[in-house]
């Protein structure tokens, strides 16, 4: 009896979180499943059910959505594997206890809780071909070959490289740091005595016992990398031309603008899917024998 | 919406007195503008912000070097390049936006061709998109990119960036509508003046040099609604006289209302000039009848000015993209219809 009542109240307890979640978070993705297999411009009464069709028409016939695919590819390797470096290297100087790290910790984590929208705005003005802080500093120094219009659509996508890494790397950082500080200071001083130069315990010692974080940093940049959304649609100022679109823009311009929500939907559907194989994939991959010591 | 009977049509209000003054509803309204939201005869929405599109002048600039309005397409480009010389750039672009560009593509297709052809291409006419009047069109816009009459860098700048750089004078002119003043109204410098121009006539071509495009959005009301009268009525009022002026005073923004323009600024008023003067005014439908095909248009459009496409490969885009909506039976068309070159 006592055991009852106990559920009951855990129960009680769960329901108002389950229940939010269920409306605005599971009740949207099962619609959404159900919207990619009609045809429906998002305002009329009835949907037209169309099957497999949006989905046929997006893999065989549309070389938009493979192009925001490249793109979107793009943009989760090149920056990630920047960010997971920059913030590695980072994370082991500045628990190395030099002079001010305590300041560059603070610097380096504070783009991170900007918001992408914010971040975007900042950047297509330091971009900006007339009055950028970046073309203004290559003219400054001599380099006016250099300056290009950064920001056109068939270099926005390259271009994005910078804020993102830009903003990620403080927020890896400290998950690196924070897994550094766990390791005990006495394997560094075996490793001291035993001759090790800086690269080599970074080597042997941090970077194995990091591995399930580093891991971990790994799975979400894939995931975060595939969603990219708001950095993107900010800098083209919304109006993404065929050669700047991610899949998340791609699927907004599709259901939203164009009015096609099956079609947007279905995209929606695919992205789902993908990052689902793809995080499987990671962890998977990433598995390797825990060292213990 | 109006296809799928979701909107109530208003033309038993339009019928009736509008407020406050002695016409019936319908002729407070700058004419033809009704037929924007009209659909198998029957009317859908009320007119309201209004705006024309012009090429926007730096005045002291102008005055300040001598320079004139051109009066054709011949004179415009000298204009260029005398700006230029000057070490000035003659035209700020929104680049990131290109559709901003389908303005002048399509003033430049009604000054060569006439309107008839820019309807026949709004209404998708077989091979109207490559009629040689939009081909020249596109010719000219790659001869001003060619020739570097726009600003550097004009592809990667946003609208307000690139307006900004009209205003802060490092441009002499832009294209755009007659939202400028406000949309840029908190960084204007206290003492810029700026003035506007209509298109200039093309040597040789059809179209009537007057013409000139407009736009304006739209009220409507639900056709779920339970008193679509007291919706009417408050229309009425929101589109009274005296709110109108009020509205036009403090926005200093257009409303498409007759006697709504005694009060305004100097700009404005000289493009509600051009629309008095011209023989006939356009507004263009087919982006909104069919957002599949303003997609692709934008970025035929954004291939034509960084040089990827050229002139008829981007007639050809346009007119395949035009092809593929003709050619759907799922999506419903519209039409405009022609009533002659000059008339309102």
């Amino acid at each position: 009896m006592r055991k009852w009542s106990k559920i009951k109240i855990i129960i009680l307890f769960l329901l108002p979180a389950c229940l939010l979640y269920a409306v605005f978070a599971v009740y949207p993705v099962v619609k959404a499943f159900w919207v990619s297999f009609n045809r429906w411009d998002g305002y009329a009464r009835n949907m037209a059910f169309v099957g497999l069709d949006n989905f046929k028409n997006i893999i065989l016939h549309d070389p938009v959505f493979w192009g925001s695919f490249k793109n979107t590819f793009f943009l989760l390797t090149i920056p990630g594997i920047i960010t997971l470096l920059l913030a590695l290297f980072f994370a082991s100087v500045l628990s190395s206890g030099i002079k001010g790290d305590k300041f560059f910790r603070v610097t380096y984590f504070f783009p991170n809780i900007m918001s992408g929208v914010v971040i975007s705005l900042l950047w297509s003005f330091i971009y900006n071909p007339s009055f950028g802080i970046l073309n203004g500093l290559l003219r400054l120094v001599g380099l006016e070959e250099l300056t290009r219009t950064w920001l056109e659509p068939g270099r926005v996508i390259p271009a994005l490289v910078a804020p993102i890494v830009w903003c990620s790397v403080g927020f890896y950082m400290v998950l690196f740091l924070a897994g550094i500080q766990n390791i005990p200071q006495t394997l560094y001083e075996a490793a001291d005595i035993d001759g090790a130069s800086s690269w080599q315990s970074f080597w042997h010692v941090t970077f194995p016992l990091l591995w399930e974080i580093i891991s971990i940093a790994i799975v979400f940049i894939v995931i975060g990398g595939l969603k990219v959304f708001d950095l993107v649609w900010v800098i083209t100022s919304g109006s993404p031309t065929r050669h700047s679109q991610v899949i998340a823009t791609y699927m907004y311009q599709k259901a939203i603008s164009e009015g096609n929500m099956g079609y947007g939907t279905a995209i929606s559907v695919l992205l789902f899917i993908l990052v689902l194989i793809a995080t499987i994939i990671s962890m998977r991959l990433l598995q390797r024998e825990r060292v213990e010591y | 919406m109006i296809t799928n009977n979701q909107l109530y049509p208003l033309d038993e209000f339009l019928e009736t007195n509008a407020y406050g003054q002695d016409k019936i509803w319908k002729e407070t309204f700058y004419p033809g503008l009704l037929d924007g939201l009209k659909y198998n005869g029957k009317i859908y929405g009320i007119p309201t912000d209004f705006s024309i599109w012009v090429i926007w002048y730096n005045k002291g600039m102008f005055e300040k070097y001598g320079w004139g309005i051109p009066k054709t397409w011949g004179e415009f480009l000298q204009l260029c390049e005398n700006i230029k010389r000057k070490g000035i750039a003659p035209l700020a672009f929104q680049g990131r936006y290109p559709g901003y560009m389908a303005g002048t593509l399509e003033a430049l297709f009604q000054r060569i061709g006439g309107i008839k052809a820019v309807y026949d291409a709004q209404n998708l006419v077989p091979g109207a998109w490559k009629h040689p009047a939009f081909l020249e069109s596109a010719k000219k816009v790659r001869e001003l990119i060619d020739k570097g009459y726009f600003e550097e860098g004009f592809m990667g700048m946003s609208h307000t960036e690139a307006q900004m750089e009209f205003v802060r004078g490092k441009t002499a002119m832009v294209a755009c509508g007659t939202w400028l003043k406000s949309e840029m109204s908190n960084v204007l410098p206290k003492d810029f003046r700026m003035g506007c121009f209509g298109y200039p006539q093309v040597e040789d071509g059809k179209g009537d040099p007057t013409v000139v495009q407009v736009g304006c959005a739209f009220w409507c009301i639900p056709q779920d609604a339970k008193h679509p009268e007291l919706g009417a009525d408050f229309l009425k009022f929101l589109t009274s006289l005296e709110n109108a002026k009020g509205f036009v005073k403090e926005k200093e923004a257009l409303l498409p209302i007759i006697g709504s323009d005694e009060l305004l600024p100097e700009e404005l008023a000289s493009a509600v000039e051009l629309v008095k003067k011209a023989n006939l005014t356009w507004t263009t439908k087919i982006g909104q009848w069919y957002p599949e095909w303003q997609t692709e248009y934008t970025n035929a459009i954004a291939g034509l000015l960084t040089k990827e496409l050229l002139p008829e490969q981007f007639v050809e885009a346009v007119e395949k993209a035009a092809a593929s909506v003709r050619d759907n039976p799922n999506i419903v068309k519209h039409h405009i219809e022609y009533k002659g070159e000059g008339i309102q």
